[in-house]
C-alpha cells in the first residue's frame, strides 16, 4: 500500500512516501533556525512556519518518490501528542488531501511512529520491550504487536532528551543539546565527576531526571566563570553516563517486572536513540538478557514522516480508518490509543 | 456544473462553508459551536454537497477568508483551502474578512447609504483583549477607497475612526465585543448592517470576479495576521518574513 505521511507535531515539517517495499522519500524542513532566536520552540511561530512549508515539502516528497497524487493510496498524519496548533497544520493538510482524493485516512500517535521506526527496515522481533527516549517522552513500553502497547514505566518529571537539552543550555552549548553533549562527552573522562541517578530503588519502574538537571546546575555554579574545556567535557560525560545509567536501570527493571519469556526483542525509539553510547549500553543489556536488539536507523530516530507513514500503513493494513472529524490532541497516553 | 467552495473559519465563532452553483443555488452550512473547525470542516462540505445534490468533482474553485481573525482559525482555513486547491487541482481565491463585511454593507452592489450615490462603511471584528480589527472605506457605484486600511485598534481608537466618517455611513460588525460597539454607533447616526456568513459573501464575490477576491498561489498564500506573534512582542524581535520563508527540505539523515 502506498501511503503519504505528514508530521508537524513540533519544529520539523516532514513528509514521506512509503510503500510495501519501504521508504520511497523522507523529507524534512527544519525550523531550528527560527526557534534558535528564542532558545526553544515557540508554538505560534512553529504553526506559522508549518503553514508555509507543508505543501512545498509535500510536492518535493512526491517528486522524489516518483509519484503523483494519483499514486497515493492512503494518507496518514500525526494527530498528537505535540504542540496542538502545529499538529493541526499537518492534520488539516492530510485530511484535505484524503477528502479531495477520496482516500482512506488515519491519524497516528507520534510515539507509535517513533516505535515503529524500528520496523521500517526489518520486521521487529515481538513481543518486545521498547525504551522511548525523545524530547518529550521517556517510557518503557511493552509491545505485543503493532497497535498493542502497554506503558510500564515513565518519567515523573523531565524527559531524557529534555534533560540533555536543558543541561546543554546551562552549559552554553546551544540547541538541541543532545548531539552537542554527545560530542563534548567523547573527550571527557568517565568517573571524573559523579552525578545522581533518580529513583534508583529496586523495582521502581518510573524515571526521574529533575535531580540530575539541578546537580548539573550546582556543578556549573561551583566551577565558577572560568571553566576549562576539560572540565566541561568531564561534566558532559558525567551527564551522559548518568542519563544512560538511569535508562538502562529502568529498562532492566521493566524486563524484570515482565518476567522471563514475555519478551523476545529489545528496542530504542526517539531522538536520544541516536546516541552511540546508549546504543552500546543496550547492545550489552540485550546480550546479557539474550534478547534480539537492532538499533534503529538514525534517520528515523528524530522526528520524521517516514515513521508516521509507516505506522499509518500498519493501521491501514489492519483495516483501521479514521473519520475526517478526527481532532488533534496535545497529550494522550500511548496505551489508550488505537 | 462548476461549484465555488468557500471556507470561513476566520473568527472564533460563526464560521461557515458555502457552496455556490453557477445557477445561483447555494448551500450555506454553519459550524457547530461545540466542535472545532478542524474537526468539522469536511462534514460541513459534505452536507453542503448533499444539499445541492453535487459531487466533489463538481467543485471548480476554492475560496478562503484569509483574515484578520483568530490565528488558529485562520491557519486551519488557509491550510485546508490551499491543500484542497492542490489536491483537486483547482484555482484558489482569497478574501479579506473586513473587505467581505464591507461588501455586505453595500460596496458589493454599489448601493451606498445615501441617495446621492456615495457613503462610507466601517467594518469591525473582534480581536480579543478589548481590541478590534477595523477598516473603513468610502464607496460609490463607481469606486471604493480606503479611509483606514485593516488594522488592530483599541475600542477607543475605533470610536475616533468612526467620528471621521461622513454623514452617509454604515457599520457592519461580527463578534460579541464589537457588536455592542456597533449598537452604540447605530445610536449615533450609523446605519447597522447584519451579516451571517463571510463564506457566502466571498463565494458571491468570487463569482463576480470582484477585485477583493483575487486568485492566489496555493503554495505561497498566508493568512493576514495583522500583528506579531506573542513571542516576538515579548522578546522585542520582529522576524518579518523570516517566519514564513520556505525552508528547503532535505532528506532525513
Ligand atoms: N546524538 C544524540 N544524543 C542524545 N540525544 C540526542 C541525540 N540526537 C538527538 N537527541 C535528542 O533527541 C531529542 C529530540 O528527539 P525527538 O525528535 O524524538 O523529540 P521530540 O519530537 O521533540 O519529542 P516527542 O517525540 O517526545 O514529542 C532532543 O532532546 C535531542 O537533544
Ligand atoms: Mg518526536
Amino acid at each position: 500500500m502506498r501511503v503519504l505521511g505528514i508530521e508537524s507535531s513540533c519544529d520539523e515539517t516532514a513528509v514521506a512516501c512509503v510503500d510495501d517495499g519501504g521508504v520511497r522519500s523522507n523529507l524534512i524542513s527544519s525550523q531550528v533556525d527560527l526557534h534558535r532566536h528564542f532558545g526553544g520552540v515557540v508554538p505560534e511561530l512553529a504553526s506559522r512556519a508549518h503553514l508555509s512549508n507543508i505543501l512545498p515539502v509535500l510536492s518535493a516528497a512526491l517528486e522524489e518518490a516518483g509519484w503523483t497524487l494519483d499514486e497515493v493510496e492512503a494518507v496518514a498524519a500525526t494527530a498528537g501528542p505535540g504542540l496542538i496548533g502545529a499538529v493541526l497544520m499537518g492534520l488539516s493538510c492530510a485530511k484535505s488531501v484524503a477528502w479531495a482524493r477520496r482516500l482512506p485516512f488515519v491519524g497516528v500517535h507520534h510515539i507509535e511512529g517513533h516505535i515503529l521506526a524500528n520496523d521500517i527496515e526489518r520486521p521487529m522481533t515481538l513481543p518486545a520491550l521498547v525504551l522511548v527516549v525523545s524530547g518529550g517522552h521517556t517510557q518503557t513500553v511493552w509491545m505485543e504487536a503493532p497497535g498493542r502497547y502497554r506503558v510500564l514505566g515513565k518519567t515523573r518529571d523531565d524527559a531524557a532528551g529534555e534533560t540533555l537539552d536543558k543541561a546543554a543550555k546551562l552549559m552554553g552549548l546551544g540547541y538541541p543539546g543532545g548531539p552537542l553533549i554527545e560530542k563534548l562527552a567523547a573527550g571527557g573522562r568517565a568517573g571524573a565527576i559523579s552525578l545522581p541517578v533518580g529513583l534508583r530503588r529496586r523495582g521502581e519502574l518510573d524515571f526521574s531526571f529533575s535531580g540530575l538537571k539541578t546537580a548539573v546546575r550546582l556543578r556549573l555554579e561551583a566551577m565558577g566563570d572560568e571553566v576549562s574545556e576539560a572540565d566541561r567535557a568531564d561534566l558532559a560525560r558525567a551527564l551522559q553516563d548518568a542519563v544512560i545509567e538511569s535508562l538502562v536501570l529502568k529498562t532492566a527493571a521493566a524486563l524484570d517486572a515482565l518476567g522471563a519469556g514475555r519478551v523476545r526483542g529489545l528496542y530504542l525509539a526517539g531522538g536520544v536513540a541516536r546516541n552511540a553510547a546508549l546504543r552500546d549500553a543496550f547492545e550489552s543489556l540485550a546480550a546479557a538478557r539474550r534478547l534480539v536488539f537492532t538499533p534503529p536507523p538514525p534517520a528515523y530516530c528524530t522526528d520524521n514522516a517516514a515513521m508516521i507513514a509507516w505506522a499509518g500503513r500498519h493501521r491501514l493494513l489492519a483495516g483501521q480508518r479514521d473519520s475526517l472529524q478526527l481532532g488533534a490532541f496535545a497529550r494522550r497516553p500511548l496505551s489508550s490509543w488505537s | 456544473m462548476k461549484l465555488i467552495l468557500a471556507l470561513d473559519s476566520s473568527q472564533r465563532l460563526g464560521g461557515s462553508v458555502t457552496l455556490l452553483a453557477e445557477d445561483g443555488r447555494r448551500a450555506e452550512v454553519f459550524h457547530d459551536r461545540d466542535q472545532g473547525y478542524a474537526e468539522s470542516f469536511f462534514a460541513l462540505v459534505d452536507e453542503g454537497l448533499e444539499r445541492l445534490g453535487s459531487r466533489i468533482e463538481e467543485v471548480g474553485a476554492i475560496v478562503v477568508i484569509r483574515g484578520p481573525g483568530s490565528f488558529t482559525g485562520l491557519r486551519i482555513g488557509v491550510m485546508t483551502a490551499k491543500s484542497l486547491a492542490f489536491a483537486l487541482d483547482r484555482p484558489l481565491y482569497a478574501a479579506g474578512s473586513l473587505q467581505m463585511l464591507a461588501l455586505a454593507a453595500g460596496a458589493e452592489d454599489g448601493s451606498p447609504p445615501s441617495p446621492d450615490g456615495a457613503g462610507s462603511v466601517l467594518a469591525l471584528l473582534d480581536a480579543g483583549r478589548g481590541a478590534a480589527y477595523a477598516a473603513a472605506w468610502s464607496f460609490s457605484a463607481a469606486a471604493r477607497e480606503a479611509i483606514a486600511e485593516p488594522q488592530r485598534l483599541s475600542l477607543d481608537e475605533v470610536a475616533a475612526l468612526a467620528s471621521r466618517l461622513g454623514p452617509a455611513r454604515r457599520v457592519v460588525a461580527l463578534g460579541e465585543n464589537v457588536a455592542s460597539l456597533a449598537e452604540e454607533l447605530a445610536g449615533g447616526g450609523f446605519e447597522p448592517v447584519v451579516v451571517s456568513s463571510l463564506a457566502s459573501i466571498a463565494a458571491a464575490a468570487c463569482r463576480r470576479g470582484d477585485p477583493w477576491c483575487p486568485s492566489v498561489e496555493p503554495s505561497t498564500l498566508l493568512p493576514v495576521y495583522l500583528g506579531l506573534s506573542q513571542a516576538e512582542r515579548i522578546h522585542g524581535i520582529d522576524l518579518g518574513d523570516e517566519v514564513h520563508r520556505l525552508r528547503p527540505p532535505r532528506p532525513g539523515k
